[in-house]
């Protein structure tokens, strides 16, 4: 067991969903959703083995190419990946564990091995995964004017 | 090397070490007893863990001691804190997401 202080290294989320646990497989799974709300990926297959990858720019303007394994699929419950940056040391893993809750889905998300990105130094930065997040923004916004409209 | 934090804990063994001494101060004798490495090999990583300001070394009588300062460690969380915004915008993006689509599909 890991004190809370040294445990710094793992990202845990969870959130309840207002839809079925097959709904919210498809949304992270099917690459037409997931360029939706994640990222635009040319393939994705939720298949031990299968490997993708995207691109981010950190906020320094470093290209970050993040390279992707799929360790784990279990449709409707459990999707895991490897998480790996090219030509950066460290892997780190990513877990989405779903449970029905009634009509809902309560979403689980862990994050881990951080640490070990830890040997590429505090400049190593995490915010680089810039893609998408600008056309995330705006239509937050313009969904947000609509309704206050 | 570099001497800081990231670098402190880029090793499982360092890792372990803080670990063990999160919560209690123990002499040199008593930290590498818990490890199965070589005892110069332990007070090589003791020797980066105080460069890099996460351990403290007391002299008391004829022991040293040593007592972790995990305040460095905030600079850790700092960085790990970037991932967990990342997580709560893509959540909130594909909780977005189902709402639209719920409300498309009516």
């Amino acid at each position: 067991m890991e004190s809370t202080q040294l445990n710094t290294t793992t990202v845990r989320k969870e959130v309840v969903l207002d839809a079925s646990s097959d709904r919210v497989w498809r949304a992270l799974t099917d690459k037409d959703q997931m360029k939706e709300w994640y990222f635009t990926l040319t393939d994705f297959k939720p298949e031990v083995g299968f490997e993708f990858s995207f691109s981010g720019t950190g906020s320094k303007g470093d290209e970050y190419v993040h390279l992707c394994r799929v360790t784990q699929a279990i449709p409707g419950k459990l999707l895991q990946y490897t998480w790996t940056y090219k030509t950066y040391a460290g892997t780190s893993l990513v877990t989405f564990e779903l449970t029905p809750e009634g009509n809902k889905t309560r979403l689980r998300l862990t994050h881990e091995g951080l640490e070990s990105f830890a040997q590429n130094g505090p400049d190593f930065l995490a915010s680089s995964f810039n893609q998408g997040w600008s056309a995330l923004i705006e239509e937050g916004i313009g969904t947000y004017l609509k309704r206050t409209a | 090397m570099r001497r800081d934090v990231f670098q402190a804990i880029a090793d499982s063994t360092r890792r372990e070490i803080l670990q063990l001494l999160a919560h209690q101060q123990l002499n040199l004798n008593a930290v590498a007893a818990n490890f199965d490495i070589s005892r110069p090999a332990i007070s090589k990583h003791i020797k980066i863990l105080t460069e890099c300001g996460l351990l403290v070394i007391h002299q008391q009588g004829r022991e040293r001691y040593c007592q972790a300062n995990l305040n460095k460690l905030k600079e850790v969380q700092d960085w790990v804190a970037q991932y967990s915004a990342f997580w709560d915008k893509k959540l909130q993006a594909l909780n977005s997401f189902l709402v639209k689509e719920k409300k498309n599909r009516k």
